[in-house]
């Protein structure tokens, strides 16, 4: 077997806060919780292992000479670390640092992808010509003409009041809950087979 | 001044990233690459420790002493072995177990008070007639409504079955009904793709947009009026 | 079954006419001497050659007329000894003949069990019958050397063409460097004794003799040592020489075992009477199919001298450890060909076949017509990106290019709407900046006019957030609401919320467990903000702002129960996650008591309070409109053109492969 501790303590613990769930005894509920607390903790810590795994990451490349680029990212992450830690979040150097760069960078990534997609739609009849992809495009094409004023003219009453409404609410709606709730259900079997131990994602 | 410095390094990291859609992956879009993805790990690598790692194991430990709070520091410096080489790293896998059950609980539970009892009584429901004047809809309106509500999340889960009969010298099929089911499932899940995709677009859209406000606000500051 | 043969390499079925296996493509029917190239009429040439050669070649048709041989042996074979079919099938074997076992086999093939005779074609049928010739011998009561005597030996070797007595001089020549104690044995050692050199030689003819095929001709001289595939005993050889002389003495259960023991008491041995019965064909019974595999492929390899020796690792200097590639080598159809295969069910063949299947595919190139053309992507790129911005660009500089607001009336925003109006006057409410900062723009535009109503209303807004850049987030949120809402006195940012979907759900029932040891926070939990919060309950509205799906249904699931029938969940999310969030309002208990979607949305609710908008959100919603045209333009135009385009290579390319079973390196 592999990592039996870490299979054991996956499974005590959850198992432990599942039957919280289900089962509001007070003996449950204040060692849920701290289990649970402790979980935030670890969860903090591994946001902190990934910032430290990503320095070594382009630390090595640094001296293997081979990435300015990471020499560059160093920089600026123990730059906006030491600036964070010291002046704490929310203050004024750290909001200058999401102002001028984490926003913007961010927003303009995601711009990019409006282009990007673009490309993706034009792209798609071409490589899969077929029905679904003709009910996929429509569909993209209604809703969008449904969510936006034309120069001139405004928002065409039919499509946004009407048509588009009923798509988001209706059909799509449908489909978004059978996925829902085959989203749930998989989460399910995937959580009881962790809890069962019969999967084990943390083994290496 | 530190505003207007600020607008500019936004003004220059915007323009770099957008000009990704022209010149592809090119130097100076790296390099802002590279500092936005440094900067983004130090600011969170920072939050946790001073907002999350500080307060909740370090300060209780040193200050109120504790002792409780040595079983989370076990747990940490368990996974604080991941960051380095070599066999060591595997100690972190039981930290990674700790957290990977706690969330398949809560995963599992919420899975199912929060989504699979509601969602499928409000499938239930889809033809209760007694919720449609409390909706103040019409029962025809209501019924038509439901019907699609009900075929469609019953064919999309139907489509998402992968149960298969063994059959000799051929492959593995699902039942007939169950093909049938999905078949039609396949346009709701179409349409509710459709429907997704034109959401980032628009998403994306606002942001774009955004970009072009910020370069524009920043442009009419340098232009004479 | 009779019109089924299995394949000796893999095992399985195949029509009785094939050639090869239709599952492994490995030969079914061995090359046979009349399968060879057979030599051209050349009458007409015969003119022109030398008169020398043509007495030569008259002569030489002379001999070959006297000649025992049943089959003739044609110029073109040379040492091969290629025969015609149906010659094949001499009736009278030629004990002097050394290949006479060959022309035997038709004979003893009349002998064997019916068994036997399905486990092969006619030609594999033969090879078992020199098997099945090894067990007569010592059936009749004599030592497998007594069938081939030295002596005869001898004799043969006057029958046999030069080249082949050659080679079986040479094979003396071997002898004679024999250390004297082997060479004796060589000579005189009696079945039943240690006899290294003689068995292997007598096993080793009669093993040759049963080669068919390529190996036919191909005599090889009788080795001195056994070869090593030989250890792996048979069930089906069972000659005991063989094993002595691979084991040196013969141990005595082997001794028990020997066939002419049970040959002398006269009677068959119980396996053997079993063999001996005619079974239907297709019948073999389990335990003979069990054996199948088992029987090794000593036999039908070729000598050790053929085989590679190993180079590489721990079998370095080993030969023939390990079969050679070459299935050449091997022949078709003789009883332990299938020497160390799996016995596999059926389901596991269709699985290895599943698993086959799939990896040809993952390895099968992508057609080139479905490949991305990078310079056409390019262009394509280029001039999308080009009419966006400048989409983007106009409304700024031309008013007139500025889509008129919408006027919606949206249910789910009239809903949000009523939530905000039941807030009481000073209210505790938890607000969630709970969204990627790349989407501030979107969500910005969209929560503002809910928030703005409730800081009208004098709200107690505590903010949270589960994204790391939460707290700076969450500053900038209510710094572009304006320079009037200040931190601590008009909202309380509690910044960033650890653990995922477990730190929701802990801080929905114990959210002073925790915040609570937090520096400084044990006195924010006495101020006016969250004074009287114990639980999420406790406060009259949960908002939650978002893009994110997967966020929105944590909320849903852990917090939403916490919270009671008196606090409900309103919603101000992204288009992106519209579809996957409605649901949730959609439910008679209305996990989520209102929702406001985007730009569109927020536009909705400012249209619902009647609020006028400010140029910068207007110039805002033209580009956002403009944009959105553009790509609704360019996906319904240029999409059709490729759709036509799509279907009309599809039609010319019938061949192209299913492009659903294709990754789209663009998903």
């Amino acid at each position: 077997m592999k990592a039996p501790v870490a299979t054991a303590v996956a499974m005590a613990v959850g198992i432990v806060v599942l039957v919280g769930y289900f089962i509001p005894l007070s003996i449950f509920t204040g060692l849920r919780m701290l289990l649970l607390q402790w979980a935030i903790i670890l969860a903090g810590a591994a946001l902190f292992v990934g910032m430290v795994n990503l320095s070594q990451h382009h630390w090595a490349r640094i001296r293997a000479r081979r990435g300015v680029g990471s020499a560059w990212l160093v920089f600026s992450l123990w730059a906006t670390f030491f600036i964070t830690f010291y002046f704490a979040p929310a203050s004024l150097p750290t909001r200058w640092l999401f102002d001028a760069i984490l926003l913007p960078a961010s927003v303009a990534l995601l711009g990019v992808l409006a282009v990007s997609l673009t490309v993706a739609a034009v792209r798609l009849p071409r490589r899969r010509p077929g029905l679904f992809t003709i009910l996929f495009l429509t569909t993209t094409v209604l809703i969008l003409l449904g969510s936006i004023g034309i120069p001139g003219v405004g928002s065409l009453p039919f499509v946004s009041n009407l048509l588009r409404p009923w798509l988001a609410q209706v059909p799509a709606a449908a489909g978004a809950r059978g996925i829902l709730l085959g989203v749930a259900l998989g989460t399910v079997a995937t959580g009881l087979r962790i809890l069962l131990g019969s999967d084990r994602p943390y083994s290496e | 001044m530190a505003s207007l410095l600020s607008a500019l390094v936004a003004f220059i990291i915007t323009l770099s990233v957008l000009s990704y859609v022209f010149f592809g992956d090119w130097a100076l879009f790296r390099v802002v690459m590279y500092l936005f993805i440094g900067a983004a790990a130090g600011y969170g690598g920072a939050v946790a420790l001073r907002s999350v790692l500080w307060p909740m194991l370090f300060r209780p430990l040193i200050f109120q002493r504790q002792l409780l709070a040595l079983v989370p520091l076990l747990l940490v410096a368990l996974l604080l072995t991941k960051a380095l080489r070599g066999k060591v790293s595997r100690w972190g896998n039981v930290a990674v177990g700790y957290l990977v059950g706690v969330g398949a609980a809560v995963a599992v539970g919420g899975a199912v008070r929060g989504t699979i009892f509601p969602q499928s009584v409000a499938t239930m429901d889809a033809l209760n007639l007694h919720l449609a004047a409390q909706k103040g809809i019409s029962p025809f309106e209501f019924l038509v409504t439901g019907a699609f509500m009900l075929v469609g999340t019953v064919t999309t889960l139907a489509y998402f079955h992968f149960g298969a009969r063994p059959q000799r010298n051929r492959p593995p099929q699902r039942a007939a009904w169950i093909t049938a089911l999905a078949t039609v499932g396949q346009w709701f899940i179409a349409v509710a793709f459709g429907a997704l995709f034109a959401g980032v677009l628009l998403a994306a859209a606002t942001a774009l947009a955004a970009s072009i406000g910020q370069l524009w606000q920043f442009l009419s500051i340098l232009l004479p009026h | 079954m009779s019109d089924q043969i299995r394949c000796p390499m893999c095992g399985k079925p195949n029509p009785a006419d094939a050639e090869v296996c239709r599952y492994c493509h490995a030969r079914l029917k061995p090359i046979q001497p009349g399968d060879l190239p057979q030599p051209k009429p050349t009458g007409a040439l015969e003119a022109m050659l030398p008169p020398w050669i043509r007495e030569l070649r008259a002569e030489s048709e002379m001999e070959e007329e006297t000649l025992p041989l049943p089959g003739e042996k044609t110029e073109a074979d040379g040492s091969e000894g290629a025969f015609p079919e149906g010659e094949s099938a001499s009736p009278e074997p030629d004990a002097d003949d050394p290949l006479a076992a060959l022309w035997a086999e038709e004979e003893e093939d009349e002998d064997l069990p019916d068994w036997l005779k399905s486990l092969g074609t006619e030609e594999e049928a033969s090879a078992v019958a020199a098997l099945a010739e090894e067990q007569a011998a010592p059936s009749a009561g004599e030592p497998p050397e007594a069938a081939e005597p030295k002596g005869a030996a001898e004799e043969e070797e006057s029958a046999l063409p030069d080249w082949l007595a050659g080679e079986q001089s040479a094979a003396e020549a071997e002898e004679a460097v024999l250390p004297d104690w082997l060479a004796e044995g060589v000579v005189a050692e009696p079945a039943g004794e240690p006899a290294e050199a003689a068995a292997p030689k007598g096993a080793a003819e009669e093993e040759e003799n049963a080669l068919p095929d390529g190996s036919v001709g191909a005599y090889q001289p009788p080795l001195v040592e056994a070869p090593s595939e030989s250890l792996s005993a048979s069930p089906f050889v069972e000659s005991e020489e063989l094993a002595e002389a691979l084991l040196g003495e013969t141990p005595d259960w082997l001794q028990m075992l020997a066939p002419e023991e049970e040959s002398a008491s006269g009677e068959k041995s119980p396996a053997e009477e079993e063999v001996a019965q005619p079974l239907t064909e297709g019948e073999l019974p389990s335990w003979l199919e069990a054996l199948r595999p088992v029987a090794a492929a000593t036999s039908v390899l070729a000598t050790d001298e053929e085989e590679p020796v190993e180079t590489q690792g721990p079998l370095a200097g080993l030969r023939g450890v390990i079969a050679p590639p070459t299935l050449t080598t091997l022949r078709p159809g003789k009883v332990g060909v299938l020497g160390g295969k799996l016995k596999l069910s059926d389901e596991e063949e269709r699985q290895a076949r599943i698993l086959q299947d799939l990896i040809a595919e993952s390895s099968r190139p992508l057609p080139p017509s479905s490949l991305p053309d990078k310079k056409e992507q390019k262009v394509l790129r280029w001039s999308v990106g080009l009419l966006m911005l400048l989409a983007a660009f106009l409304p700024f500089f031309l008013p007139f290019l500025r889509a008129p607001l919408p006027r919606r009336v949206l249910p789910a925003a009239i809903a949000a709407q009523r939530l905000i109006d039941d807030v009481p006057q000073g209210a505790p409410v938890l607000v969630a900046v709970d969204y990627s900062p790349a989407f501030s723009a979107e969500m910005e535009a969209a929560a503002a006019p809910l928030v703005t109503d409730l800081l009208a209303k004098h709200a107690r807004i505590v903010a949270v957030s589960t994204q790391p850049t939460g707290p700076d987030l969450i500053s900038h949120f209510f710094a572009a609401l304006g320079s009037d809402y200040r931190e601590s006195e008009h909202y309380l940012n509690l910044g960033y919320l650890s653990g995922g979907t477990a730190g929701l759900y802990a801080f929905a029932r114990h959210p002073r467990l925790v915040f609570g040891y937090a520096a400084g926070h044990d006195r924010i939990w006495n101020t006016s903000f969250l004074s009287t919060i114990h639980t999420a309950a406790d406060f009259s509205l949960v908002l939650v702002i978002t893009e994110d799906p997967e966020t929105a249904r944590a909320w849903v699931e852990q917090v939403r129960p916490a919270l009671g029938e008196h606090t409900p969940l309103l919603m101000v999310i992204s288009t992106q996650a519209e579809p996957l969030v409605e649901p949730y309002y959609e439910t008679a208990s209305q996990q989520v008591g209102g929702i406001v979607t985007g730009i569109v949305g927020g536009l909705a609710y400012e249209a619902i309070r009647g609020r006028p908008l400010t140029a910068a959100a207007q110039a805002q919603w033209g580009a956002y409109s403009n944009i959105a045209l553009m790509g609704l333009m360019i996906i319904a135009g240029a999409g059709l053109v490729n759709l036509v385009l799509g279907w009309r290579e599809r039609r010319n390319a019938p061949t192209l492969p299913q492009d659903e079973d294709l990754d789209d390196e663009e998903a």
